[in-house]
């Protein structure tokens, strides 16, 4: 097929909302309006939007639950070690002092 | 109907179809392209502008529309898509050829897309499509070239 300008802007033409969707957003624009709605969103839209946000909630909460509890199983060993090193740290200072004793 | 209302009608008359467009062609989705219109119709309703001309008032709209779906993206993104084939009929009903055509351009990349739009359908030269897209005059003439090439070898498939 032949791409030119009249091919590609035809094309484009397929676009046009129907009539009977500009009568549509018409009505809802001046509805919204009087109503002194800020922001229109069809309802299948705004319940998909709180079905992603109640989900993204979940997913947040799962995550901070479990690196909870993966920083508990993590924290033990990690305060060993460090006692261990504490303890270590105490005895070459003990050791240090009695030498200079 | 008072007179506010009749220019608002007016405004809307000239202006709906191409605001439609242009967020159908980046949210390609129907009922987001819907709304979208109504949002940046109710938009202008708030805050009423004084535009200079024609090219002004198409200039605005074609922003805002652009801004929109800008908005769209950041707040979620694409959540409803919807198969190419069932939309719009309008385009299955016209000749085969053309409706080729028509899911050959939406399968294009957004930025081929939006200059091939500007430029064949709303007649907007280089200059305007780059300032309306905020790009350069030089990077628009690239995409127009490549994205006729890629529509091309699409075709060729």
């Amino acid at each position: 097929m032949d791409i030119n300008e009249k091919n590609i802007a035809a094309a484009f033409g397929n676009l046009d909302p129907t009539e009977e969707q500009k009568e549509r957003i018409y009505e809802n624009i001046l509805k919204a309006e009087n109503d002194n709605v800020k922001k229109i969103t069809s309802g299948r839209f705004r319940r998909k939007r709180a079905g992603s946000v109640i989900a993204a909630a979940a997913a947040v909460l799962t995550m901070g639950t479990l690196s909870f509890s993966a920083l508990g199983l993590i924290g033990s060993p990690l305060q060993l070690r460090l006692s261990r090193r504490h303890k270590r740290h105490r005895k070459d200072n003990r050791k240090r002092h009695s030498d200079r004793a | 109907m008072n007179a506010e209302n009749r220019e608002f009608e007016e405004l809307y008359r000239r202006n709906a179809d191409m605001v439609y467009r242009i967020c159908f062609l980046r949210l390609k989705s129907a009922e987001e392209a819907e709304d979208a219109v109504q949002n940046i119709f109710l938009r202008y309703l708030k805050k009423p502008k004084e535009f200079s001309d024609c090219e002004h008032e198409k200039a605005w709209f074609i922003t805002a529309a652009q801004n929109y779906c800008k908005d769209v993206f950041k707040l979620g993104g694409r959540l409803r898509r919807v198969e190419l084939e069932s939309l719009p009929d309008r385009a299955c009903e016209s000749e085969s050829g053309e409706s080729e055509l028509f899911e050959k351009l939406m399968s294009l990349p957004e930025k081929y897309r939006e200059v091939l739009y500007l430029y064949y359908y709303e007649n907007c030269s280089t200059k305007e499509t780059a300032g309306l897209l905020r790009r350069n005059e030089s990077t628009v003439r690239t995409q127009l070239s490549k994205g006729r090439e890629r529509l091309k070898k699409l075709l060729e498939k």
